[in-house]
């Protein structure tokens, strides 16, 4: 090639470049809406083609680099898609049906499932049959806004005055009773603040006791506490809460041996 | 003494606990009537690439619990699998699935001589990882009544299941169909436990799912391909 064929081929060259160029910037807009596009309801935008849907999930191809891959994705989790108008072909087949170019889906009935760890702390009253005082409990559990069921582990602590007619039964002069009380204490989700309690706690501690005659000894105790009540816990992150239960006691005392009493309760919910 | 060395291996063996890839596959119900697709097939072993996939390093070289960008993860570590198993295992329960969803007359394991189709497949990935749960880690100190109350503790994790290389084909060794890749990664939270166990059982989970799928894309593209029995 001589050098004046050259200089004549630049312009040509540049013709041909810029017409390419052209070519592309006006087909680019419509390569670009070929593509479907589905949202999803996180906000994330999948470009792919669409090959099926059916009544739990969007079918779709897509290029993961130079890779083709076949995917899906749960329709619960799109919130709608996008169906390219332009191309009619056997991948529409089954989307037959679905009229408008962009589909939302309706994902009312959809909840998505959260979770967090929630912390009460509560003081309450006691009124039992055989002795009145109070406790403080910790309850922590894993709230699932999906669950009925909730199972918090509970462990707690009391003080109380027995009864002096009750304990004069017992034919000692003087006790000293300390325990601790651990359990889980499972609630019922009857509406967004309300729940049932059915609770159950073994108790561990023991007791100092002197009889009649003057003469000391130290005893372990072992018992239970199950109880039944209701519980208002708020919705919001942090607030009061309160709670109306019914308690039994049965435990290896000596002197307090039993009891079922109410059970008033104020606590925090952190 | 001679009978306690001898039988020391064997306590060895033991100590290193085998995951299964098992789901439930009897309780799979068909909501519609379904289009079988009327061919005895058989479901070949699946070819099994994952060790040359670089993506799934972890599970090789790794136990169940590891740090990662100080953090801690779980993931289904090749270790806790019985050496060699995972594709005849996977393989196996796509055979129950695709029978019990009635994708194809009739599906065999491997090979049988009733069959007059087979379907070829790779494994390219069966990943697993989510974050360790510190509150499963506290509530298992407190043994069963802890266990109970942080039962329900999610993580956030990673699950990713790829089959490549999925064809149909006739006996004679003509293609049928070519399925191409599947692949779906599941970004999520999964149910958590102090010993990393459950990134196994959350993996099973997603392949029942992944199959499931996998079941509706097969009998959507063969719809247009047509197919006679033996």
């Amino acid at each position: 090639m001589n050098k004046d064929s050259v200089n004549s081929c630049i312009p040509l060259c540049r013709y041909k470049i810029r017409m390419f160029a052209l070519i592309v910037l006006f087909t680019l807009p419509f390569l670009l809406k070929a593509q479907d596009i589905i949202t999803l309801r996180n906000g994330k935008k999948i470009e792919c083609k669409i090959t099926k849907v059916d009544s739990t999930a969007v079918f779709y191809d897509f290029f993961k680099g130079d890779r083709k891959l076949s995917s899906f994705t749960a329709l619960t989790d799109v919130q709608k898609y996008q169906l390219n108008k332009h191309e009619a072909g056997s991948a529409k087949d089954s989307l037959k049906g679905y009229p408008a170019e962009t589909v939302v889906v309706d994902t009312s009935k959809y909840v998505k499932e959260t979770q967090k760890w929630v912390n009460l702390l509560t003081y309450s009253q006691r009124f039992g049959v055989h002795a009145k005082g109070w406790s403080v409990q910790y309850y922590g559990y894993n709230f699932r806004n999906t669950a009925k069921w909730f199972i918090p582990v509970v462990f707690g602590f009391e003080s109380f005055d027995i009864d002096p007619g009750y304990f004069s039964e017992s034919g000692y002069n003087y006790a000293n009773i300390s325990y601790l009380n651990a359990g889980i204490s499972p609630f019922y989700k009857m509406n967004d603040f309300l729940f049932l309690n059915l609770g159950v706690q073994l108790i561990v501690g023991e007791e100092e006791l002197q009889d009649s005659g003057g003469k000391e000894s130290n005893r372990s105790l072992f018992g239970i506490s199950p109880s039944q009540g209701f519980y208002f816990i708020p919705q919001s992150k942090a607030g009061l809460a309160l709670g109306i239960s019914v308690y039994e006691k049965l435990m290896s005392s000596k002197v307090y041996k039993n009891d079922i009493g109410v059970k008033l309760e104020l606590g925090i919910k952190f | 003494m001679k009978k306690i060395i001898f039988l020391w291996p064997l306590f060895l063996i033991g100590c290193t606990v085998s995951q299964k890839i098992v789901y439930k596959t009897d309780n799979i119900t068909l909501d519609e009537p379904v289009k079988t697709i009327p061919a005895k097939v058989e479901i070949r072993i699946l070819e099994d690439n994952r060790a040359n996939n670089e993506e799934n390093g972890l599970l090789f070289e790794n136990p169940r619990q590891i740090k990662r960008d100080k953090k801690t993860i779980c993931i289904n570590s090749e270790k806790h699998y019985a050496k060699d198993t995972v594709i005849t295992q996977i393989t196996k329960l796509m055979v129950d699935h695709f029978n019990q969803a009635k994708l194809f007359e009739r599906a065999y394991y491997n090979r049988n001589s009733e069959s007059d189709y087979y379907l070829t497949g790779t494994l390219e990935r069966f990943y697993g990882e989510q974050q360790f749960s510190t509150g499963a880690a506290v509530g298992a100190q407190f043994g069963l009544i802890g266990a109970l109350a942080t039962a329900g503790i999610k993580t956030p994790g990673e699950i990713v299941i790829e089959l490549s290389e999925i064809k149909l084909f006739k006996k004679d060794g003509t293609l049928v169909k070519d399925f191409g890749t599947f692949y779906k990664e599941y970004t999520d939270e999964f149910k958590a436990d102090a010993a990393c166990w459950c990134i196994y059982w959350n993996s099973n989970e997603m392949l029942k799912d992944f199959n499931t799928h996998l079941i509706e894309k097969i009998r959507n593209d063969m719809a247009a391909v047509p197919i006679a029995g033996k």
